[in-house]
């Protein structure tokens, strides 16, 4: 079927790279100036002025006769890039520079300088994990490159993270494979999105994970080289870049090292995050999750500050959000210590934590969001075409039409377990609210397991 | 003085390649489906497209066909070839 499709001229680039990943490089595009379209697209009236030299374009477009090239293209090739690479210094700093223009030119780095992956460095981290070099572990979008134990491990070493890390990043690497994870989302949308990375279990604290004050900033270098290395495989597995394939369109807040932190199991008030995620007391376990940027939502050393006037704030600021995306809205809410201890005293467990966000932060019926977005008149037909199509949840359907009535009052998530509680933080501390109103599932926890270099995650 | 080094890159297997469809030589008496791919404002864009269309093609037949949300549709993948089903020629926008 012949067809044309419109983008903006921004995004050329991320459409042609597109267009080869998926063998059809021949695909017409045509583009209006991103500075003019976007200010523009209120209204048809206002977007005449670049309906109308577009016209031409697409008669054209549909009617031009196809090129060989375009009617048959040619067999794109393997990629033949050598697995090693010797960069010659006058001296071991003038290579070692060399070797980090080399990298950041050919989009290999984040630019910070990387360590050089020479052979032996990656033959250590290998030993951090009794897996097989070799070994696939799944495909990084966009572009679906093989990610293998050696190519991470390779990736790890460029991030600077010990060999004992190892087997965390492998297991974190897992959960963005996953196929449940939507990936693409995360690596390529304009929404900016940066992963969390919580490490939880036993390993956290053999390692040296921070999960108090300062957790999310540098000075820990479980913390920051963690993240790092799934910042490169990401980027180097995946192969994306800024203005070609990732679109995000600030950058992210934590690009180079992602939000990487430890719960702090050992002040919780109650049962690790990944126990009540159902893995057996003393499991290490890594949870990966996109997320826009966090919001603080109570505690810290200014003002006063309950438990329960966090959780409040917490309700207030998920339902002035203005949507509800019940079929994919997560929260990631990190209480520091102290609340938590506070929340506890007061008789909640997560569970009833969970259930109480759940319950407080239900939209009335009558407050439902109205615009069309997304082909819909309202934001009741989104949801009930949701239904129709299976995307809530067995057995949560019904929660939802039950509610979509006049007197109703509409669930933000599908269930409470999409409230996702954890302890971290100092002594004072902050409280943290992560969400993502994505398109798809974005949150796994997987086992850490193959470590050679520790006792936990064995 | 040579540092050797280990390509961090993934490798990945090449797509086999397809050709784009073959062209009409005209739009008269041709339906044509304008495909909504639901972000903010792309309807407003198609409507221009479609007025335009109509006029100067009146013998040819305009429909919209909105790509369903992402966060509504199990298979996306599934949906796109019903495209084919609406008409002969296709216009998708507006993307980013």
């Amino acid at each position: 079927m012949p067809g044309v499709y419109f983008i903006t001229n921004e995004f050329l680039e991320d459409a042609k790279s597109a267009a080869r990943d998926r063998g059809m490089p021949g695909i017409r595009v045509l583009t209006l100036p991103a500075d003019k379209y976007y200010l523009a697209r209120d209204s048809k009236q206002e977007l005449q002025p670049l309906a109308n030299p577009s016209f031409d374009r697409i008669i054209d477009a549909l009617t031009r006769p196809l090129t060989p090239e375009e009617a048959k293209p040619s067999p794109l090739q393997k990629q033949r890039e050598d697995s090693n690479i010797r960069v010659s210094g006058k001296d071991f700093l003038d290579a070692f520079e060399k070797t980090n223009e080399l990298f950041l030119a050919k989009h290999w780095a984040d630019g910070l300088p990387i360590v050089p992956p020479a052979p032996e460095l990656v033959k250590a981290m290998l030993a951090g994990s009794t897996r097989s070099p070799q070994e696939v572990i799944g495909q990084v979008a966009p572009k679906n490159g093989t990610a293998t134990i050696e190519k991470i491990a390779i990736n790890a070493v460029m991030a600077g993270a010990r060999p004992e890390y190892f087997p965390v990043i492998l297991a974190a690497m897992e959960g963005f494979t996953d196929r449940q994870y939507d990936l693409t989302h995360m690596q390529a949308s304009t929404g900016s999105f940066t992963p969390v990375v919580m490490v939880d279990g036993p390993i956290a604290q053999e390692l040296g994970f921070n999960s108090g004050i300062g957790m999310l900033g540098h000075g820990w270098r479980p913390n920051t080289t963690v993240g790092r290395a799934l910042r490169l495989s990401l980027l180097n597995i995946g192969q994306t870049w800024p203005q070609v394939n990732d679109m995000a369109l600030t950058g992210r807040l934590e690009s180079y090292t992602f939000f990487t932190f430890a719960e702090d199991t050992a002040r919780s008030p109650w049962e690790p995050y990944n126990v009540s995620r159902g893995f057996k007391p003393g499991d290490s376990t890594v949870t990966v999750a996109t997320s826009v940027n966090p919001v603080v939502l109570g505690g810290g050393a200014v003002t006063p500050w309950t438990g329960q006037g966090v959780i409040v704030s917490i309700v207030a600021r998920i339902k002035s959000g203005g949507v509800v995306w019940p079929h994919s809205q997560t929260y990631i809410l990190v209480l520091h210590p102290d609340c938590a201890v506070d929340l506890a005293s007061r008789g909640y467990t997560r569970r009833s934590l969970q259930e109480y966000l759940y319950e407080q932060t239900r939209v009335p019926y009558e407050k439902l969001a109205g615009p069309v977005f997304f082909g819909h008149d309202n934001e009741t037909d989104f949801i009930r075409a949701s239904i129709a199509d299976g995307r809530i949840r067995s057995g949560r359907a019904q929660v939802f039409l039950d509610a979509l009535k006049p007197g109703g009052r509409v669930p933000v998530v599908q269930s409470h377990d999409d409230f996702h509680i954890v302890v971290a933080g100092g002594s004072p501390g902050y409280d943290l609210l992560f969400s993502y109103p994505g398109t798809n599932w974005a949150n796994q926890t997987k086992r850490i397991s193959g470590a050679t270099l520790t006792s936990a995650g064995r | 003085m040579h540092l050797e080094v280990m390509n961090p890159r993934g490798e990945i297997p090449p797509p086999a390649t397809l050709g784009i469809s073959p062209r009409v030589s005209e739009l008269s008496e041709k339906k044509i489906v304008l495909v909504d791919n639901g972000k903010f404002g792309a309807n407003n864009f198609l409507d221009a497209l479609a007025d335009m269309l109509k006029e100067k093609y009146p013998k040819a037949t305009v429909v919209m066909y909105p790509k369903p949300a992402a966060q509504t549709i199990t298979n996306l993948p599934g949906w796109y070839p019903t495209v084919k089903q609406q008409g002969d020629l296709f216009i998708f926008g507006v993307g980013d």
